[in-house]
């Protein structure tokens, strides 16, 4: 029977208002075949893999181009051509996620989009091996979301040597503008379902733990009464509260262990999958589907209209974006608005572990904007007046002055999930204390972004502590 | 091109040219007032996050100004318009000195300083508005900002500069201070009151409007009866500070500030638990007031009315940057406060104590930081393997 969670939430975190040019509650649709796909050799967390293709080679979709030696220390993923076609170039492009030259493949398309599936799809899954489910689940390239993006075959019995004892379901969706995978949940629930039975076995049969937004009460009743015989399964509802849906903020209000300083849920034991990649897994094992295409949110206050599409992997942004936008200056985050990374070059594609695009309208100059009672406003502080009716709030791009100094108001603090000091871990990074800035637990930051979201003096916090990150990271490994 | 366009081009341009002109000072004084016009909407964040909650610091100064505005109202009401000419000295002082500062040091106009002078206006005696005391206002407002800004100006400063003049005032022109007071225009039978009076010595109607003491002074002072319970909660016929004699003002403003999370209840509410607990305790255990025994402590509720606890609990204490950030240095500061508050009314000469108990706990506030720095929900860290 499966055991009625109860209503769980974390410390600190935020509640995000509904902002305008959310697709919430639209379907999903399948986007047009793209003319042109870029896939980096390199995905998420995965080392870069060896081309398997050379420029001028017919390709089909799912076939495999590029592949390293199963390594536990290296862990790495198959990669797919996602649509059928011809291999135009291969070379190295800066990556959308950190901007580091990595190899990348360009294929052009033909149209006809001929499939070349896996060798040994498995509709009977449950007689399979927990090493031959992991096996399939790394022919198929599946990872697991979030910001890791670690390839689920290496948590498998097929990967690591040791076992893992929990897999923890990310079913609650809390960044701004990301409603794809809600979507997914609700359009896909059995592949859902059957996705978490799949990656269960492929981890031996571990506990599962599923951790679902409390605002979907038709999604909870569901799962309940599907998974009501299992005594491996758990429930939680969860307060929306961002950012609840990071493997560590997860880990800790589904399981109550703590991620270690530095490292990541597997260094418990524990492997976070979001609703895509259950989707993927079930798709991957009985219907022989690589991971080739996934589904995202094109949204944002500059796009016309938002959308929810299924997109193959490696579209370039210029075509999700496609006539959808408004014709003033936008700014195109890929990924998370909190923590992503903002793209000049449109021709740059989505990736396995992007959400998301997001076009933002740069701000304007505008008379007054902090007067007024503010209905429109998403803040962490309540001095500005919301009204429980008016829902939509506008997204704030501008900074409302100069960066100041610190006041000390103690925001930071209360939102840090993590229940740090960032302000001072701030002030430590800028100013290369690194060492200090360690004794205050620098690497126990998730880096959501939350502190500089919040801050009314604009402290680029965030960027402060990611390179007081690197600083530290750099002097260990010398 | 719309108006609003029109104007912030030509902000653009004066400040192009005074930056070509190698006017440092003075495009750093136009920034501001473009910046206090527009709002600072036209910088965008351009590193992540890219969205940004809609709390600046305009927005975020502005709340303690909203919150004093029925102060202010009372304060003009009760005392005439010599209230509302205090307000206007320490506005028009206060930023001569600090557009002075900012021209020279080439820093930002902070909207700080729109805060500092109301709170600090608020708390003088208003027996200050009197013309042959005017000049005492501008030197303490003039002091305090001189204080703030060698520190580094706003963000920097150790000690709360409102509370930094009104101290200075205390110790130079302690007469002035302590032992002068109008009785208020009571609502109840003086109609418009303050809005048609100077003040309260030249309306005819006001027979006596010169108090002996305030709340805490007249319960030191064993000759004079302890103002009633009545007066005490809703400020009618209570001598007192400009802002400080209306707690239930003073509650609307707190709890308005509470809701908008512009003060920490940690710091304001503790601050006067403790100081009601703690002169409850030692009402109960110390000898009553006569004139052999100075050592006198009020009941709780008493200690919690008088003086300028609420006005200082919810305005002063919670200065941002002089108090503590973290959850356990707000509580720490708190008590602290409460209790020196009720250490100091009862032991010391000096009637009102809020003042010396928040520049002590100023102190002490970079060491609390430090020495409560939140442990991180992590493990710890193990070796990679």
């Amino acid at each position: 029977m499966a055991v009625l969670g109860s209503l769980k939430t974390f410390q600190g975190g935020h509640y995000f208002g509904l902002f305008e040019g959310t697709p919430r509650g639209r379907r999903l649709s399948n986007a047009p075949l793209p003319k042109r796909v870029t896939i980096f050799l390199r995905q998420g967390f995965s080392a870069e893999v060896a081309p398997l293709v050379q420029v001028g080679d017919r390709v089909k979709t799912g076939q495999v181009i590029g592949v390293n030696e199963p390594n536990p220390q290296r862990p790495s993923t198959p990669v797919h051509a996602t649509i059928s076609g011809r291999v135009t170039v291969i070379e190295k492009q800066p990556h959308p996620l950190d901007g580091q030259p990595t190899l990348a493949v360009t294929i052009e398309s033909d149209g006809k989009d001929e499939w070349q599936f896996l060798q040994r799809p498995a509709p009977n899954y449950e007689r399979l091996s927990a090493e031959e489910l992991g096996k399939i689940l790394y022919d198929a390239g599946v990872t697991s979301g979030g910001q890791a993006g670690f390839p689920t075959a290496f948590a498998t019995a097929y990967g690591l040597p040791e076992r893992m004892r929990y897999l923890l379901i990310n079913a609650i969706e809390t960044e701004p503008y990301f409603e794809a995978t809600d979507q997914l949940l609700y359009e896909e629930f059995d592949k859902f379902i059957n996705g978490i039975k799949i990656l269960r076995q492929a981890l031996g049969n571990v506990q599962v733990h599923i951790g679902l937004g409390y605002n979907k009460p038709r999604i909870y009743e569901e799962l309940i009464t599907r998974l009501e015989y299992y005594d491996w399964c758990t429930v939680h509802q969860l307060l929306p509260k961002y950012p609840q849906g990071e493997d560590a903020v997860l880990t800790r209000t589904l399981i109550d262990l703590l991620v270690p300083k530095g490292g990541y849920v597997t260094d418990i034991q524990c492997v976070v999958q979001d609703v895509q990649h259950c989707v993927a897994a079930y798709e991957a094992v009985v219907e022989g589907k690589p991971f080739v295409e996934r589904v995202i949110s094109v949204a944002g206050s500059a796009v016309k209209e938002p959308k929810n599409l299924r997109v193959r992997i490696g579209t370039p942004i210029a075509e999700l974006l496609d006539n959808n936008i408004c014709s003033k200056a936008a700014r195109i985050v890929l990924g998370s608005v909190l923590h992503g990374r903002d793209q000049q070059n449109l021709d740059l594609p989505a990736l396995k572990d992007t959400p998301a695009v997001v076009a933002l309208k740069e701000a304007e100059a505008e008379l007054m904007p902090v007067a007024g009672p503010g209905f429109d406003r998403d803040s962490f502080t309540g001095a500005y007046v919301s009204l429980p009716w008016l829902k939509i709030k506008r997204a704030n791009t501008s900074l409302n002055g100069n960066e100041r100094a610190c006041v000390r108001c103690g925001y930071c603090l209360d939102v840090c999930p993590q229940n740090l000091f960032p302000a001072m871990l701030g002030e430590y990074c800028a100013n290369h204390l690194v060492s200090d800035a360690l004794n205050i637990d620098l690497m126990a930051c998730i880096e959501c972004g939350l502190c500089a979201y919040v801050c009314p003096s604009k402290i680029p916090l965030l960027e402060q502590i990611r390179e007081g990150k690197r600083h530290a990271l750099e002097e260990v490994s010398t | 091109m719309g108006l609003k366009e029109k104007i912030y081009h030509f902000f653009e341009r004066v400040h192009h040219q005074l930056k070509e002109q190698k006017r440092e000072g003075l495009a750093v004084v136009w920034e501001g007032f473009k910046d206090a016009i527009f709002g600072g909407s036209d910088k965008v964040a351009r590193q992540a996050p890219y969205i940004r909650d809609a709390i600046g610091m305009q927005r975020y100064m502005g709340t303690p100004l909203i919150a004093c505005i029925p102060l202010v109202l009372a304060a003009i009401y009760s005392y005439g318009w010599s209230a509302l000419a205090i307000i206007l000295i320490t506005y028009l002082v206060g930023g001569i000195v600090e557009v002075a500062f900012c021209a020279i040091r080439r820093h930002e106009i902070t909207e700080g300083l729109l805060v500092t002078c109301m709170l600090y206006a608020l708390s003088l005696p208003p027996t200050l508005g009197r013309v042959e005391n005017w000049w005492m206002i501008a030197v303490g407002i003039a002091v305090a900002i001189v204080i703030k800004e060698i520190f580094g100006g706003s963000g920097y400063n150790i000690f709360n500069p409102a509370i930094t003049g009104r101290a200075f005032l205390l110790l130079a022109f302690p007469s002035a201070m302590t032992t002068a007071w109008y009785l208020p225009f009571n609502p109840l039978k003086d109609g418009l009151g303050g809005f048609l009076h100077w003040s309260p010595e030249t309306a005819k109607e006001m027979v006596d409007a010169i108090a002996k003491a305030t709340p805490l002074a007249a319960y030191k002072a064993p000759e004079i009866l302890p103002t009633d319970l009545f007066s005490l909660i809703t400020g009618i016929g209570r001598a007192d500070s400009l802002g400080a004699g209306f707690p239930l003002l003073l509650l609307l403003g707190g709890i308005y500030m509470l809701h908008a999370r512009v003060i920490d209840w940690r710091v304001s509410l503790v601050m006067i638990a403790t100081a009601g607990v703690t002169s409850q305790f030692l009402h109960f255990i110390s000898p009553m007031c006569t004139a052999e025994i100075k050592v006198c402590f009020p009941d709780g509720l008493y200690a919690m009315l008088s003086g300028g606890l609420l006005f200082a609990a919810f305005l002063n204490a919670t200065d941002p940057v002089t108090s503590p950030m973290t959850r356990r240095g707000k509580w720490i500061f708190g008590i602290m406060l409460g209790v020196l508050t009720v250490l100091g009314r009862g032991l010391t000469g000096y009637a009102e104590w809020v003042t010396f108990a928040i520049l002590i706990g100023n102190m002490f506030t970079p060491l609390l930081d430090r020495f409560t720095v939140p442990k991180a929900y992590a493990g710890p860290a193990i070796s990679k393997r």
